[in-house]
């Protein structure tokens, strides 16, 4: 079976990488990066978490985050798997484009490859976990079963749920660009099909009419 | 249920400024506090107000870019609505601005007097700052001076501080931040 290896955010595959530059938003909360998300997870010390979140690169919030002085919540090791998935689930929903290149991955096997990490990579020489690798692929098999079409973008209340469709979010920046590709994507496909299989919420009655 | 500033005494525009100047935030001054109170004593419309704090300078407006905006920045064609010749109404922009037909017929441009605000919805495209008084007086609007209270979209209007803007704005009128 194919396989396909990425670290680097700058070589191929490099979306799949934690630190690849795709802002998420969890619980109305935006986060430059799945690692930004994570680290910050750590913690259950609000200024901690506002730290990492304010800081700019995703490295920078990985040493954070990693700073020994820093007091890791009781729970972590049996939460960490869940908020990863929680991390990646929110990234490729809001990132169409990333979406659709995990889906065409199909049944390759994913691998972060890199001798730095036992845990969440294969340790370089295969023998570790990769956690990260088996995250995507769980993601990517889930969504796999889920839609009819690969191209597919999710309406903004599955791929935003918390952000309210009156929030200026929607008429700039990410959102907007959210809303672009969705829109083209339900303007040009057959529309009540697409209704149907994804009502609007309460909250976002009448959107397609 | 009416505006009711105490409600919402970190988004009037004055005591933003004043917090600027005074407080600990770290937000640009928005706008001329004492043309903007003066502006609402008297019962000006938002037109006026906007023009009487853009003729006093300092007087500014955020947006952050689509991957569409800054090919146009580059392109030195300002920015454009989805649909410079829609038939939105302010409301229909502040309301259904997330619908697929805005694309059709939205002629409005999002941004906010709040660069905080601007800049939490980057996509990684820009964020820009936009000189209103470069921008006709005719040609921008604050939807919470114009919507009733029981408007979807006055709330938030209030709350994220958006200045509307209709149609285009020239590339004059803009400075790329980052």
């Amino acid at each position: 079976m194919e396989e396909i290896r990425f670290y680097k955010v700058s070589e191929p595959y490099g979306y799949f990488s934690n630190f690849s530059p795709h802002s998420i938003f969890i619980d109305n909360e935006k986060w430059n990066t799945v690692e930004h998300y994570f680290q910050a997870s750590k913690f259950n010390d609000k200024e901690i978490k506002k730290k990492i979140q304010l800081i700019e690169s995703p490295m920078q919030a990985a040493i954070e985050g990693r700073d020994k002085k820093n007091i890791l919540r009781e729970d972590w090791e049996l939460v960490k798997e869940n908020i990863m998935y929680k991390a990646l689930k929110c990234k490729f929903t809001q990132h169409p484009k990333l979406m659709h290149n995990l889906l065409s991955t199909k049944n390759c096997i994913i691998i972060e490859h890199t001798e730095n990490d036992n845990y969440w990579g294969d340790g370089g020489d295969g023998k570790g976990k990769n956690k990260l690798g088996v995250l995507l692929m769980q993601i990517r098999d889930e969504l796999l079963k889920q839609v009819d079409d690969e191209l597919i973008v999710f309406p903004p209340w599955i791929a935003f749920p918390t952000i309210s469709q009156y929030d200026l979010f929607w008429r700039m920046g990410s959102g907007e660009e959210y809303l672009t590709q969705w829109s083209k994507y339900y303007l040009a496909t057959n529309t009540i099909d697409y209704r149907n299989k994804y009502p609007e919420t309460k909250e976002w009655e009448g959107i397609y009419d | 249920m009416g505006f009711h500033p105490e409600l919402f005494p970190d988004r009037i525009p004055g005591f933003k400024v004043f917090k600027a100047k005074f407080g600990s935030q770290a937000i640009e001054p928005t706008s001329n506090p004492i043309e903007f109170v003066l502006g609402a004593l008297l019962g000006l419309t938002e037109r006026v107000t906007l023009a009487l704090a853009a003729k006093g300078g300092g007087n500014y407006a955020y947006r952050s870019l689509t991957s569409a905006n800054a090919e146009s920045l580059a392109a030195g064609k300002g920015i454009f609505a989805n649909a410079p010749g829609g038939s939105w109404t302010l409301e229909q922009h502040l309301i259904h601005g997330s619908s697929p037909k805005s694309f059709l017929n939205n002629p409005w441009i999002a941004t906010s007097s709040d660069i905080n605000v601007a800049r939490s919805f980057s996509s990684g495209n820009g964020l820009i700052r936009i000189d209103l008084s470069k921008i006709s007086a005719n040609s921008m609007q604050r939807g919470w001076m114009n919507l009733p209270g029981s408007s979807a979209g006055y709330h938030y209007s209030i709350w994220q501080q958006e200045v509307s803007i209709f149609g285009h704005i020239p590339q004059n009128a803009i400075k790329i931040i980052k």
